[in-house]
């Protein structure tokens, strides 16, 4: 795997590179621009994102074979004579998108250095794939499936499969430019009865309300997701003459962010494992077992308890985590004559730490999800050595 | 109630309350039943009306009745029915020695300037001596602050009939007024997140189940 650091601090992104590689596989090749190199590539982005809107489509190759890209938010260190120390690595991450073939793009520090996100909503407009702070991209949780420790998030991919899962998600969408995105995969728009409707207000991120489903390829001709990825009104233009492999890029972009940032979260239609199984805890072969819940806690499919298997999501390539079928499931399955709630251990999924923790331990919290039951939890040490987590807005925690 | 009876249902009662306001503003066609949640103006248009409180401020509320019960709750919209056009309410009304009734309410705006309705109170056993000395239902014509359901007929009997309820408690009570308004899918949403071994919920959503199966084995 390549990856490719972009900021306006050598140094600091020299350091990334040198603790990610003592403990990334041997396979990964890391390239820290210099500040020079940061600038000149801005510059061909931007000159090309202009010159496309009236001179047809001029891709821009400088980042081709890297598979990941790992970019500063506040660039102004930057050589501040030329344009490019003016431009945010959230723009430059959105002109990527539209300009290049690269992987999965990472943004540092677009909200904040060490944060976790108590709205669970503040990073779905965001052109990042993925936001993290300058604190956390060398954590270990953001590079591995499981055993996680400490503070990481759930929603963190493992930013060493994302590449593959990237370039999966991009061919099923190339493939499939013309079909229906809601109908191809599986949701009801219409029918609110149904076990796979999905509700009008996540419909309506990509532009799928009051029972219309579009193409993946009108999901970006007509700016369907914008409140997803908002192609700018002056790029429109570009649209017209991007060849379909980059249209089928940029949709797949919008599709994973839709999935990820606003679908899943909801845990209503689909639902990933240890919120699922909290909701079925017969599931599991042995629910009064701490450590069949713990084992739930992994981005890969190893553990999938048994009876979830007819429910999983696919492709499975969408999301960076076994998601299954969810509402489907909860009718599905019932809870069995002898099941007890009372032998459960009293544990909580714990969205800050991707782990279950004793109830007693956790701190539930009203994020905005945008679901029925918005209630998660959060464990937070108040008294841990070295905790610099900041939990925003601190209000949520007093609700 | 126990505690983590109390939390439960607060925290349910609130979701499902929004997610229905939810339902009314995000459809055009049900913007009738918009007007009557509380409001300086929403007495003209019709007296029965249902909370309008914030998110926060309703569940602390609930949870400060659910403790104490004095008076009565606000009023909850539990139930949309936008296919047939109803809406269905609950609140819970306090008695002397800490327990709590329940009266619901269903409104049609249907083919009427205003709106049609009809409702139940769940009640405690009256007092020793007293016909319905027995966890029951029965029909209401007015609600216990006075106002009366709209469009009810005027023959409309308060007295029967009257149906017995297999409840020992505040609690079974408020399941049942539940299971009636919003059908046993809810009352398993409400079991799941509330982790509840209650024998009644248990025996409502297995009714429900079996209904169901019987009817996939008919089809």
């Amino acid at each position: 795997m390549r990856i490719v650091i972009l900021d306006d601090e050598t140094l600091r992104a020299n350091s990334w590179k040198a603790t990610l590689l003592d403990f990334l596989d041997d396979g990964v090749d890391i390239t820290v621009f210099d500040v020079g190199q940061v600038s000149q590539l801005i510059g061909e982005l931007h000159r090309a994102r202009f010159e496309s809107r009236t001179k047809g489509y001029r891709q821009v190759n400088s980042l081709d074979g890297y598979d990941l890209v790992i970019i500063d938010y506040d660039l102004l260190g930057l050589e501040p004579d030329q344009a490019a120390a003016w431009a945010t690595g959230a723009e430059v991450a959105y002109t990527m998108r539209l300009m290049c073939n690269v992987g999965p793009i990472v943004v540092v520090n677009q909200f904040g250095t060490n944060t976790f996100d108590l709205t669970m909503r503040r990073g779905i407009a965001s052109y990042a794939d993925t936001d993290i702070g300058s604190l956390q991209v060398t954590s270990k949780g953001l590079w591995s499936s499981d055993r996680f420790e400490g503070f990481r998030p759930w929603h963190w991919p493992d930013l060493c499969h994302e590449s593959a899962r990237f370039k999966a998600a991009c061919g099923y969408v190339a493939d499939n430019l013309d079909a229906p995105l809601m109908a191809s995969l599986g949701f009801n728009v219409s029918d609110t009865e149904s076990d796979s409707f999905i509700n009008y207000e996540l419909a309506a991120f990509v532009g799928a309300a009051n029972g219309h489903d579009l193409t993946f390829r009108e999901l970006v001709m007509k700016n369907a997701g914008l409140r997803v990825f908002n192609i700018l009104e002056k790029d429109i233009d570009i649209l017209t003459s991007m060849p379909d492999e980059q249209v089928a890029r940029v949709s797949a972009v919008i599709l994973m962010h839709w999935l990820e940032k606003v679908v899943l979260p909801a845990q209503e239609v689909i639902g990933d494992a240890p919120h699922l199984a909290t909701q079925l805890p017969w599931v599991l072969n042995d629910s009064s077992d701490t450590d069949e819940w713990i084992a739930l806690c992994t981005l890969t499919p190893d553990g999938v308890p048994q009876e979830l298997l007819p429910y999983v999501f696919e492709p499975s390539f969408l999301f960076s985590r076994p998601v299954f079928w969810a509402e489907k499931a909860r009718r599905e399955s019932s809870m069995p004559q002898e099941f007890e709630f009372a032998d459960l251990p009293l544990i909580q999924f714990c969205e800050n730490v991707s782990n279950f923790i004793p109830e007693s331990e956790a701190t539930s919290f009203p994020s905005d999800v945008i679901a029925f039951d918005k209630k998660r939890w959060v464990k937070i040490d108040e008294g841990r050595a070295g905790q610099n987590e900041h939990y925003e807005p601190q209000s949520y925690l007093l609700m | 109630m126990e505690e983590r009876q109390i939390i439960s249902l607060a925290d349910f009662l609130v979701n499902l309350h929004f997610r229905n306001k939810d339902v009314i503003q995000g459809r055009p066609a049900l913007v009738k039943y918009s007007k009557i949640a509380e409001s300086p103006k929403s007495k003209n248009y019709c007296d029965i009306n249902y909370s309008s409180d914030q998110k926060t401020s309703l569940k602390t509320k609930l949870l400060s009745f659910f403790r104490r019960p004095t008076a009565f709750s606000a009023m909850l919209l539990v139930h949309v029915d936008d296919r047939h056009d109803w809406i269905r309410l609950v609140r819970f009304v306090g008695k002397d020695d800490g327990s709590v009734n329940a009266e619901t309410i269903a409104l049609s705006g249907k083919d009427v300037e205003k709106f049609n309705g009809f409702g139940y109170r769940y009640e405690h056993p009256e007092d020793a001596g007293d016909e319905h000395n027995f966890f029951h239902i029965q029909p209401i014509v007015t609600v216990s602050t006075g106002e009366r359901i709209p469009g009810i007929p005027a023959w409309c009997s308060d007295k029967f009939p009257t149906f017995y309820m297999r409840a020992d408690n505040s609690y079974e009570l408020i399941i049942y007024a539940l299971s009636s308004l919003c059908g046993w899918r809810q009352l398993e949403l409400y079991q799941r997140t509330a982790r509840d071994d209650c024998w009644l919920l248990k025996h409502l959503i297995a009714q429900g189940r079996a209904a169901l199966q019987g009817t996939q084995q008919n089809q």
